[in-house]
């Protein structure tokens, strides 16, 4: 028995539960993704945990769904046989169209980055960049945290909000670069989500996020012309 | 339900293209991946549409259910967990929908749940009940809500490096507590 108090990052044992949770970053997650198939004593780990989780679903009850949803799961798989008919023809062996419904469900994801493991079960991941954008007396605190998949940027409000009649603005700072806004804090707000566009998501590493203190609506320049009221580092989780 | 082996046996079928057998494996196994997307999600509309989407990924990557030493059930539980925790984290990165999923009833289980708890699930809420109630509060909420990090974080108002200590360790005892 271990004592749980001596705790290693490494522990296969607790990295195959945050795989099963959808706790690694994306990065570790396909590195995981990647241990699955030569690796069986991890291979093993993964499917246990996923077995005693799947038991906290034991007692939700059943519901039938409407026949809608089966006739609609025959239509596209219709669909799919009408698209993809020449397969048929090339006579494929079945590990090959086993390759290609994984490129085709790569299609079909439509925005969701889903990566296929070799069990077929699709973990999600965890966001790749976290920073606390926090100002020197704690006055204004923001936590903020970058989702790789889903390409967006999570902003949570700690402490602190905009004077009255005043904006927060937020800002991503690359090293060397000018600020770029990210966004204008909607006042009253405590969560806020942005999508960064791929450029900008770039920038996050090593980069600062800063807050600074604007014109109701944000900054009317596109540049910060308030005082800087919180900074804090992105960090890679 | 249907036993292990038909189940098996249906995925088997599926992943030979058998359209027949795959129509089966829904009949059989519909209303739990429903009930559990359901319970996920929160909303009627997306839980239909997610349904598809998970049957469609059940017939694509049948083939792969060999593989993954998973039991027929929990592979099909753990595609519909994961494909329902993929659209929870899109809706919330969208902002849409957040207040609601966040006001609904919380999904603790009451007496009569436990009273009716199979021994699977009666053994995991055992080794639950051994952690500090927001230990296991996190641990459950990183499965249903798939709450990141970043979200039980800010939840439990801790710093992201304490909750990720905090949740290891939990992990580390639920493992030590289901593995006696």
């Amino acid at each position: 028995m271990t004592d749980a108090s001596d705790i290693s990052d490494d522990d296969d044992r607790i990295i195959a539960a945050e795989y099963v949770l959808g706790l690694l970053p994306a990065a570790d997650r396909r590195e995981a993704e990647a241990r699955l198939n030569g690796d069986p004593a991890f291979r093993a780990a993964v499917a246990a945990w996923a077995e005693d989780f799947v038991a906290m679903t034991d007692d939700w009850p059943e519901v039938v769904p409407p026949a809608a949803v089966w006739a609609g799961i025959e239509a596209k798989l219709a669909e799919q046989d009408g698209g993809t008919g020449f397969l048929s023809l090339l006579r494929r062996p079945k590990s090959l169209r086993g390759l290609f419904g994984y490129a085709a469900g790569g299609l079909v994801a439509a925005g969701l980055a889903w990566v296929v493991l070799n069990s077929g079960v699709m973990t999600p991941a965890a966001p790749e960049f976290q920073a606390r954008i926090a100002a020197e007396d704690e006055s204004v605190v923001f936590a903020a945290a970058y989702d790789v998949d889903t390409g967006a940027l999570e902003v949570l409000q700690r402490s602190g909000a905009a004077a009255p009649g005043r904006s927060l603005e937020f800002w991503l700072i690359a090293e060397g670069q000018a600020p770029v806004s990210v966004l204008v804090w909607p006042n009253g707000s405590e969560r806020e989500s942005v999508v960064l566009p791929a450029d900008l998501a770039a920038r996050l590493p090593n980069a600062v996020l800063a807050i600074s203190d604007e014109p109701e609506g944000g900054s009317p320049t596109g540049a910060p012309t308030g005082d800087v009221l919180a900074v804090g580092p992105v960090e890679s989780i | 339900m249907s036993t292990r082996e038909e189940i098996e046996t249906l995925i088997d079928g599926a992943a030979r293209k058998d359209r027949a057998a795959f129509a089966q494996l829904y009949g059989h196994t519909s209303a739990k991946l429903f009930g559990v997307v359901l319970r996920i999600l929160k909303s009627e509309a997306e839980a239909e549409e997610a349904l598809q989407e998970i049957y469609i990924k059940v017939w694509r990557n049948a083939d792969r259910y060999r593989a993954g030493g998973y039991s027929p059930m929990t592979w099909l539980i753990t595609i519909a967990r994961n494909h329902a925790i993929d659209r929870l984290r899109a809706r919330r990165a969208s902002g849409a929908g957040l207040d609601e999923a966040h006001e609904l009833p919380d999904a603790a289980p009451g007496p009569e749940a436990l009273a009716m708890a199979s021994s699977d699930r009666a053994r995991i809420l055992t080794c639950f009940e051994r952690l500090p109630l927001d230990r296991a509060e996190a641990v459950r909420r990183a499965y249903i809500e798939g709450e990141t990090y970043a979200e039980l974080a800010s939840r439990f108002d801790v710093p992201l490096n304490t909750m990720r200590t905090w949740l290891r360790r939990s992990l580390l005892k639920l493992k030590e507590c289901l593995s006696e």
